[in-house]
């Protein structure tokens, strides 16, 4: 399903070149729960947006389905992006202009018809936001912004969640529904990446990836 | 959601920054369509202002001398009346003379003195125009007296005088001009002619230049050899100094216009620029964030085309209410002579609505690419 191979990047800064990533790869199968984890600066959130199509490695290759993601024309590859992929960032990343329905309704590639919406009430409901459906994120708190990403990651029925530090900034009660539906999602077929360095994810993990220094330094598949 | 819901309710989050663009918008739309409106009143007052400075050009039979002419005032040698015609009908003549008015002026004696007897006949305009006559247009059998000669007959206006057995209605006495008009009897061409003895003919052509070139632009040989083709028995005199008044006022008008319209349009266009690039950097995230959920370059450079574009319908119509309130308040104590002629345009509020949108879209184009091109990673990644 999701596939890297050798993936490199490098960032030049003022103090020289950084490598950031340094021959990872790994491979991931639907209903595989993969949490990638490390200290700060470690990589983790450049693997992450490398297999989001957002960030073209400087050597390697990303499949998904067999589909090399970078051999793809930008348009396609936003396309591709819009269909296949959910992202739920650690700084969550809502609108804040639009309600939390229209924040929801925003993760879907194309136009918006009544069955988007009822699916859509549905998640929130689900998630426990069935009343703030209307407000707007700076009427949220952390917890309510970081559900309401997770709707917007699950409404289009994405083959993949990549999730940066989904439960960074959430309380214990928090993450842990958070990653308890992921976990969902994964059951259902899905494929989840997620970036932690805590060990939240860890009860739910498939696969564990440690980076160190943008190397993988050990690669557990969880019994 | 569409794009436009989209918009507004961006605008509405970013209400400041938005009212700031409207603003900037609308004062320029503002000055753009108060500057159109009054420049247009300017230029009515000024015509009306030029046309009561008279005719600048005179054109006489080519025997006539100078030296007498200036001497006496008018021309001792005719034209056939016909000429105005002959004139009138040579292509392109309207390009060069305008207001071509057959004049016959002779000596006349009244009451115990001399005046001025001048016909006047009615004035030929260029086809198609809606020019108002520049002369006065006397009916037959009345007269205009100049203040001199109406002291000297003891008429009034109203009144009748007898020139040559014959009794003329006085509809005017003019005001005393410290002229040669003060000795004048100004009369319809066909009673002056009678009166006169000189049945179709004409002493000259008065007329106004249309070409309004100032006197270091060579504008008498441009005259000369437009008439030369047209009327080779006729020669053309410039009365230089109102020749050049007009045309410099013409001239200032129209440098006017041509500096004020895109200084308007550049102040308007810098501002929005500005802001949209204000409005851009602020929302890097957001556009890290449409990225990621897989939107395509049109459709976020759509997102802030679209916004200026929005801002620009809703500066354009504030700002074309106000202009267009700012010209109707203080224009007609500008121009009190034209005051009535001040008017809404509809074509200037049609062309300002659609054309604000894209001047304040072309404005938000670097802004818009440079969204576009953002790198989503750099805002996204948190590691």
């Amino acid at each position: 399903m999701l596939r890297c191979e050798q993936i490199c990047r490098r960032f030049q800064g003022p103090g020289g070149t950084l490598t950031a990533l340094d021959q990872i790869s790994f491979a991931a199968d639907r209903g595989d729960f993969v949490v990638i984890q490390g200290p700060s600066g470690s990589g983790k959130t450049t693997l992450l947006l490398t297999l989001g199509g957002l960030l073209r490695p400087d050597h390697g290759v990303v499949r998904v389905d067999g589909q090399d993601l970078y051999a793809l024309p930008q348009a396609a590859r936003c396309r591709f992006r819009a269909q296949t992929l959910g992202f739920v960032f650690q700084l969550f990343h809502l609108v804040p202009y639009l309600s939390v329905l229209d924040n929801v309704l925003a993760g879907l590639p194309g136009s918006v018809d009544g069955a988007a919406r009822r699916r859509a009430a549905d998640l929130l409901e689900e998630l426990g936001l069935a009343a703030r459906s209307a407000h707007r994120p700076s009427a949220l708190s952390a917890g309510e912004r970081q559900r309401t990403a997770l709707a917007r990651a699950l409404v289009k029925k994405p083959a993949i969640i990549l999730a940066d530090e989904p439960t960074g900034n959430l309380d214990p009660d928090n993450a842990s529904a958070v990653f308890r539906r992921l976990d969902a999602f994964r059951r259902e077929g899905g494929v989840v990446v997620a970036v932690t360095h805590g060990h939240d994810a860890d009860p739910h993990a498939t696969h564990t990836l440690r980076l160190q220094q943008g190397r993988l330094a050990e690669l557990l598949p969880v019994p | 959601m569409t794009l436009l819901t989209t918009l507004l309710k961006e605008l509405r989050h970013h209400a400041v920054q938005a009212a700031l663009a409207v603003l900037g918008l609308a004062v320029a739309v503002a000055l753009l369509t108060a500057v159109r409106m009054t420049s247009a009143a300017a230029e009515r007052e000024t015509r009306r202002v030029m046309r009561d400075l008279g005719f600048n050009l005179r054109i006489v039979a080519r025997e006539t001398e100078p030296d007498r002419f200036w001497r006496l005032g008018y021309s001792e040698f005719t034209l056939p009346e016909s000429s105005v015609q002959r004139l009138a009908a040579q292509h392109g003549v309207f390009l060069t003379f305008n207001h071509l008015t057959p004049t016959l002026e002779r000596p006349f004696p009244a009451a115990g003195g001399e005046a001025l007897l001048t016909g006047l006949g009615p004035s030929v305009i260029g086809p198609g125009e809606k020019k108002q006559p520049m002369g006065f247009v006397i009916p037959s059998g009345q007269l205009f007296l100049g203040a001199t000669v109406a002291q000297r007959l003891g008429a009034d206006r109203g009144g009748t005088v007898t020139l040559s057995n014959r009794v003329f209605t006085v509809a005017r006495v003019l005001t005393e001009s410290g002229t040669p008009d003060d000795i004048r009897i100004f009369a319809a061409l066909s009673d002056a002619q009678a009166l006169l003895g000189l049945p179709g003919r004409i002493s000259e052509i008065q007329a106004v230049d249309c070409l309004c070139l100032t006197s270091e632009q060579d504008v008498l040989a441009h005259l000369r050899t437009a008439l030369a083709e047209a009327l080779p028995e006729a020669r053309v005199i410039q009365v230089r100094h109102l020749a050049d008044a007009r045309a410099r006022q013409r001239q200032m008008a129209e440098r006017y216009a041509a500096f004020s319209v895109p200084l308007a349009v550049g102040a308007a266009a810098l501002w929005i620029g500005a802001l949209m690039m204000l409005n851009v950097r602020e929302r890097r995230a957001e556009i890290g964030l449409w990225r990621a959920l897989g939107r395509s370059s049109w459709a976020i450079a759509a997102l802030f085309l679209g916004r200026a574009a929005l801002l620009g319908v809703f500066g354009a119509l504030a700002g074309a209410v106000i202009g267009t309130g700012m010209a109707m308040a203080w224009g007609p104590k500008l121009f009190p002579v034209t005051a009535g002629a001040l008017a809404p345009d509809p074509q200037l509020i049609l062309w300002t609505l659609l054309g604000t949108p894209l001047v304040a879209a072309a404005a938000a184009l670097t802004p818009a690419l440079l969204a576009v091109a953002q790198d989503p990673a750099e805002t996204l990644r948190t590691d």
